[in-house]
């Protein structure tokens, strides 16, 4: 009893301390939450005139979404070949999925970071970015599904004599088929997202035309940008999840 | 006549506490026809696993044409012409019938047209009739998620049949049809036992098909045998007889 109240007067210490470290008892740092009424009036009404560049800024999102879905499932794929218990040996399958954790550590916005510091500004660091996100992220989910795969499916074609790498292709690529579909299926949606969020480090589509009208003070282009992508995400994600409930379930 | 397959004073263990087979001997001859009773646990399927090779005996040997197993040559062998059908039959349920049929033949296809999908023409013609032989020519092109219970043992049967076998081990093979299925499915075996010389063991707990089918009627008790007896000699009250008495061991 006298432990637990020890423990919450310690952790609302904490929550004090959190709020004092981060400006939340700065009189004048709280005074500026008043800037949200200007902020918004300037936000409206939305401009109408950008409506173009945010379509192609999303178009352009979408593009890096779906190349970078790609790339990292077929990289996920092969990665979880060598990360399954079922396919690879010990030794292999330690290192591989290793090196899937180390890749899933960083998220995507560092990744882009990295990319654009190489590649330099716009869609391309954005889509490797995503790529190497994707890798991490599928390779794990698709070595899990593998070694899901039914043992006593597994133990009749191992029956017949099969390779490992006839295993594969016949018994735990066909069973886990469906479920790998509907991952990609999901990380695109997600991907949507994410290319949205690596733009504004510079790794192109709409969120580096955000960051730029931002920058610029256009407040009203990007209420429209802001309302153009909400829409759109919501009409992905709608369309997604219908067509995952009714092919992949 | 000589065994093709032969258990020889078996023991099995798990846990290395509790033996599931005691002192199993059974010797399999071409062309006949073994039925495996027990209770459910009694170790009908770690038999079979034994038998197939997926398990290695704690002590005794099994032979394959008289070789212990434990030459790594001759364990291959035996595998590769031991077809063996698990209790949810094991069938590839994304792919189609003719597929899962072809399956059967891996061994014997070079990898990478295996993989490829390039199965050679007498391997293709094989399984065509193979799928006329089971009565599944009109579902070949058909996913296996499509078929019924009864259509998708079929499958399990050819493609064991694919495999060139020399014996059959179907696991829980007749316990989840409908008797009239589970008929047609013991015709099928009997024929492949008397036409082509193919061994069958089936495991069950469905007493009532034993006498008109199987050569040999075996029941597993706690680990071993407590009848061995000839199908045509055995009646439905010795087998529950023989089955009974650890449910009275245990009730005690
Ligand atoms: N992988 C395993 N690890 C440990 N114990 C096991 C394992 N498989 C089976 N057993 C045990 O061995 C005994 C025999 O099991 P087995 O599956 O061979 O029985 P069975 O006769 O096939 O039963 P059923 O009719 O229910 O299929 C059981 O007591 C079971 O709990
Ligand atoms: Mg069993």
């Amino acid at each position: 009893m006298k432990a637990r109240a020890k423990w919450r007067i310690a952790i609302l210490v904490l929550f004090f301390f959190s709020l004092w470290q981060t400006g939340f008892f700065d009189p004048s740092r709280v005074a500026k939450i008043q800037n949200i009424g200007p902020f918004l009036a300037g936000m409206l009404p939305p401009d109408p005139t950008i409506l173009p560049q945010v379509l192609s800024a999303i178009y352009e999102t979408v593009v890096m979404a779906f190349a970078g879905t790609l790339m990292g499932g077929a990289l996920g794929l092969i990665l979880a070949v060598f990360s399954s218990r079922l396919l690879a040996p010990l030794p292999i399958m330690a290192l591989f999925r290793t090196i899937l954790a180390l890749i899933r550590t960083i998220p995507a916005i560092l990744w882009a970071l990295i990319f654009v510091v190489i590649a330099g500004f716009g869609p391309f660091a954005g889509v490797l970015a995503i790529t190497f996100y994707t890798t991490g992220y599928l390779g794990k989910l698709f070595y899990e599904a593998f070694d899901s795969v039914s043992s006593e499916v597994l133990e009749a074609v191992r029956g017949v004599g099969a390779s490992r790498l006839q295993q594969l292709r016949f018994a735990i690529l066909p069973e886990s088929a469906n479920y790998i579909l509907s991952q990609l299926l999901f990380i695109f949606e997600y991907n949507v997202r994410a290319s949205t969020i690596v733009g504004l480090v510079g790794a192109g589509g709409v969120g580096y035309l955000i960051l730029a009208l931002v920058q610029s003070l256009k407040y009203s282009g990007l209420l429209t940008a802001i309302l153009i992508l909400l829409a759109f995400v919501l009409a992905i994600d709608f369309i997604s999840t219908k067509i995952r409930g009714r092919y992949f379930t | 006549m000589s065994s093709i397959l032969e258990a020889r004073n078996v023991w099995f263990t798990y846990d290395s506490r509790n033996y599931t087979l005691k002192d199993i001997s059974l010797s399999i001859e071409a062309g006949k026809m073994y039925m495996v009773f027990g209770r459910s646990g009694a170790g009908k399927t770690t038999l079979l696993k034994i038998l197939k090779g997926i398990l290695k005996p704690s002590r005794g040997v099994v032979l394959f044409n008289g070789r212990p197993t434990t030459s790594i040559d001759t364990a291959k062998r035996a595998y590769s012409v031991i077809g063996y059908i698990p209790q949810g039959f094991g069938i590839v349920s994304n792919i189609s019938v003719l597929d899962n049929v072809l399956v059967g033949a891996l061994s014997r296809v070079p990898l990478l047209h295996s993989i490829l999908g390039q199965f050679p023409k007498e391997e293709r013609d094989r399984a065509e009739e193979i799928l006329e032989i089971m009565g599944l020519a009109q579902f070949k092109y058909q996913k296996v998620s499509q078929l019924s219970g009864g259509q998708r043992q079929r499958v399990a049967i050819a493609r064991a049949l694919m495999q060139k076998p020399q014996i059959i081990l179907a696991d829980e093979f007749v316990s989840q049809l409908d008797p009239v299925t589970a008929i047609e499915v013991l015709d099928v075996f009997r024929r492949l036992a008397d036409e082509r010389g193919i061994a069958t063991v089936i495991t069950s707990h469905d007493i009532h098909l034993a006498s008109r089918y199987a050569d040999k009627v075996l029941v597993l008790r706690d680990g071993e045998f407590k009848l061995c007896r000839d199908g045509r000699s055995v009646s439905e009250s010795d087998l529950i007889a023989a089955m009974r008495e650890t449910f009275l061991e245990s009730s005690r």
